[in-house]
């Protein structure tokens, strides 16, 4: 079969909770080799966990398939899956000890034992002996270094104490495939370092795959073989940690990974692209013309004196962090970070400059907010759940809407727009959030926010649409925003030919 | 020397209800258990007399039979029903949970005729099935009981328990015996002190449902009192309350091993 490569195969998988409008995860595809370390890399709410929910068997997908060694196991129960899982908050029995508690699941295994009975072989489903059973539980402990807690009740554990035993009793099982949902979550910061190297190192020696869920950029970056990073249900992009880093698929990957600077820039021709108001040589080839992101890393941001590099700005502030320094450097109304070993003093203009090759532009994602919508009976348009004002006249030239309230052009002929399906574009920078939240009658939440130089681009969702707001203002993911948007802005396009709407 | 008020004066209302209702009835049961009726006098009389009396052992293990019996059902019907209620799946805003609960605001001898007069109805009254009408009385009644201290105990309970049993390889039914029900332990304790106990010494539901076919001992205490022969209902009172104090005894050593005690006693 050709997918015995693969240990685990995700084709199509979408999922959408049973009261919910939305898809969580859209369009998963994904191929995890064997003895793979793969990292579900994104903010929550990004369908990372309910994906993994979906491999270990707790959720079924809605659509597409989950091949397990090239068999679909979709639905198949969780409790037939050679799968374990590390929950998030450890999900320990309280009731038992932390002997029973890691002995657990193999005392609901069976293994198949081949006995002569009556002159004829049959195998038979018997249960783990209590020595087998022993034997593994002390190796399972060993290898989490926890050899002496055998008797230990689970609520006389530390976090980090708990958090070894629920490994304990995941590997003790020998499963195909390790789940670990943000196992290191509740820890502290050096603990978790500690854990970090643990898990690497065990993972080395077991041999077993695993899925490790988290939204810790640098936990990723630090123990995968393979990233995935996922936004808003999506895969943004799959890669090696290094690839992931250094060649962000688009901005919201670079903006997670690592600190970066993203501006919005216009490519020139030979190999240029003007951000910063400037013209900076790249090495990828785009069309011309073409509205980019650009992504440059903080370190890559070489400081020169005043009229040596590209650009000229002014530091704003400094830092020491340690072995460098992170200066925030004010180029007209941009900002750029920069790392620097050099130490500048604040206040002093300087020059930068970028080497071509680490000048990352991407394709950018959206330029408008597209809607489909439709003109209501008094002449709004209606999208996002909504009623707005707009311009109805522009659909046609030279237009005027009549007493009647139909659509009137030069030449007399009337047009009744009621119910006409249009295309509704709004430009990023068009739509307003207000904080009035209750003067307005189109909500939202921010779902997402990226820093793209000089202004903040922000994924706005209500029930029914989201919107692209690019603005300079700053609000927080979560934030619950009214939406306005000036009828002048919006632009309407027929879809359909405006003869059929002829009174 | 002027009256200085203390925050201690404000236990005195309590104290009082405590020496009135509590300390000094119990003392006068003790007081006539262990009097001769007749001539006043200290005596065992009482005790001799109840247990050379086969009749009265026999109403007592009826009446545990029937305690023990009313507490299984209660238990039986009370559990599957709390853990759908604790589901939010299922029980959007609690809605249902009132429903189970709302008989509890009915006063118990209006509920008790009505149920007398149902069964009755529908051919099953206690004239012709004194055991059948009884049983249905008491869990009807004491199923509130159950469903509450259950459905509190399964709210907590960390659902995430049950996908890691699952998780482990245990189907439903191992990880409803081996997980969810050592999980509701508490739950399941203090619901069967909240149904056995009362139902030791309830006799309004018997005597009504039965029609007066099954005597429990909590009638035959009181048809002694009726009798103003204060001496042996109070016997039997006392006898009642020392096995109400075991059954409390034998739940706390139950529930020995839960280092945070949730249950009810």
């Amino acid at each position: 079969m050709e997918n015995q490569d693969y240990i685990i195969e995700l084709k199509n998988v979408r999922k959408k909770f049973d009261d919910a409008t939305d898809y969580v995860v859209e369009e998963f595809n994904l191929k995890i080799k064997k003895g793979e370390f793969v990292t579900f890399l994104g903010p929550s709410g990004c369908g990372k966990t309910t994906t993994l929910r979906m491999i270990a068997g707790f959720d079924t997908p809605t659509e597409g398939q989950i091949l397990l060694k090239g068999v679909d196991i979709s639905s198949l129960p969780p409790y037939k899956r050679p799968i374990n899982t590390v929950f998030q908050k450890y999900a320990l029995f309280p009731t038992m000890n932390v002997y029973e508690n890691i002995a657990f699941g193999l005392k609901m295994k069976k293994v198949p034992v081949t006995v002569t009975k009556n002159g004829k072989e049959v195998t038979k489903m018997v249960h783990l002996s209590k020595d087998v059973i022993q034997k593994k539980v002390k190796k399972a402990l060993e290898i989490v270094d926890m050899e002496d807690f055998e008797s230990r009740n689970i609520q006389t554990l530390s976090g980090g104490q708990q958090q070894r035993v629920a490994i304990a009793r995941a590997i003790v099982n020998e499963p195909e495939i390790l789940l670990l949902d943000e196992p290191l979550g509740a820890l502290d910061l050096k603990m978790r370092k500690e854990m970090q190297l643990e898990l690497k190192a065990m993972h080395k020696k077991l041999g077993i795959t695993f899925i490790y869920v988290t939204h810790d950029q640098e936990e990723a970056l630090t123990m995968s073989d393979t990233i995935v990073v996922m936004s808003d249900g999506f895969i943004q992009q799959v890669g090696k940690p290094k690839e992931i880093y250094d060649e962000p698929a688009n901005a919201f990957v670079a903006d997670f990974i690592g600190e970066s600077n993203i501006y919005t820039g216009t490519i020139f021709p030979d190999h240029k692209v003007k951000i910063l108001n400037k013209l900076f040589e790249m090495v990828d080839t785009f069309p011309l013309h073409q509205k980019v992101d650009v992504v440059i890393r903080p370190e890559d941001v070489i400081i020169k004196e005043q009229d040596q590099g590209t650009v000229n700005g002014k530091i704003v502030s400094k830092i020491f962090k340690g072995i460098h320094y992170q200066y925030v450097i004010m180029v007209g109304k941009n900002e750029v970070t920069a790392q620097s070993t050099e130490s500048w003093p604040v206040d002093s203009t300087v020059s930068i400059s970028v080497l071509p090759n680490n000048i990352h532009v991407m394709k950018r994602n959206i330029e408008v907010n597209i809607y489909d919508g439709y003109i209501t009976k008094n002449n709004k348009v209606c999208f996002a759940d909504f009623d707005w004002e707009c311009d109805v006249t522009t659909l046609a030239k030279n237009s005027h809407i009549n007493e009647e309230g139909y659509l009137q052009t030069e030449d007399g002929a009337e047009y009744d727009l009621s119910d006409c399906e249009v295309k509704v574009y709004v430009d990023l920078d068009k739509v307003i959030m207000d904080d009035k939240v209750d003067e307005c009658d189109v909500k939202g939440q921010i779902i997402q926010l990226v820093y793209k130089g000089d202004h903040y681009q922000y994924l706005v969702r209500n029930e029914s649409d989201d919107f692209i707001v690019d603005s300079e203002w700053t609000w927080n993911e979560g934030d619950i925003v009214g939406i306005r948007i000036n009828p002048e802005n919006i632009k309407l396009k027929l879809k359909g030919d405006l003869k059929q709407y002829a009174v | 020397m002027r009256f200085r008020f203390q925050r201690k004066y404000l236990a005195i209302p309590y104290l009082v209800f405590f020496l009135l209702f509590i300390i000094v009835p119990v003392f006068l049961i003790i007081y006539y258990a262990f009097t001769d009726r007749a001539t006043g006098l200290p005596s065992i009389s009482n005790l001799v007399n109840f247990f050379s009396d086969r009749t009265n052992v026999d109403v007592l293990v009826i009446s545990l039979v029937f305690a023990m019996a009313t507490t299984l059902i209660c238990l039986l019907i009370g559990y599957p029903i709390a853990y759908i209620l604790a589901d939010k799946k299922y029980n959007k805003n609690a809605v249902i949970v009132t429903l189970f609960i709302m008989p509890m605001w009915i006063n118990f001898i209006i509920r008790t005729g009505a149920t007398r007069d149902l069964l009755t109805w529908i051919g099953l009254g206690g004239g012709t099935h004194p055991v059948f009408a009884t049983l249905v009385g008491l869990v009807y009644n004491y199923l509130p009981f159950t469903i509450l201290p259950l459905y509190s105990t399964m709210l907590k309970m960390d659902r995430s328990l049950i996908d890691a049993s699952y998780d482990l390889g245990a189907n439903p039914f191992q990880t409803f015996t081996k997980v969810i029900i050592p999980l509701t332990k508490p739950g399941i304790i203090s619901a069967c002190t909240m149904v056995f106990m009362p139902t030791i010494s309830s006799y309004v539901i018997s005597d009504l449902l039965s029609e007066y076919n099954i005597v429990l001992f909590g009638s035959y205490i009181d048809l002694y009192f009726n009798q103003s022969n204060w001496n042996f209902g109070s016997f039997m009172a006392l006898i009642m309350l020392l096995l109400v104090g075991l059954s409390v005894l034998l739940t706390r050593k139950f529930d020995k091993s839960e280092d945070v005690r949730t249950s009810l006693w």
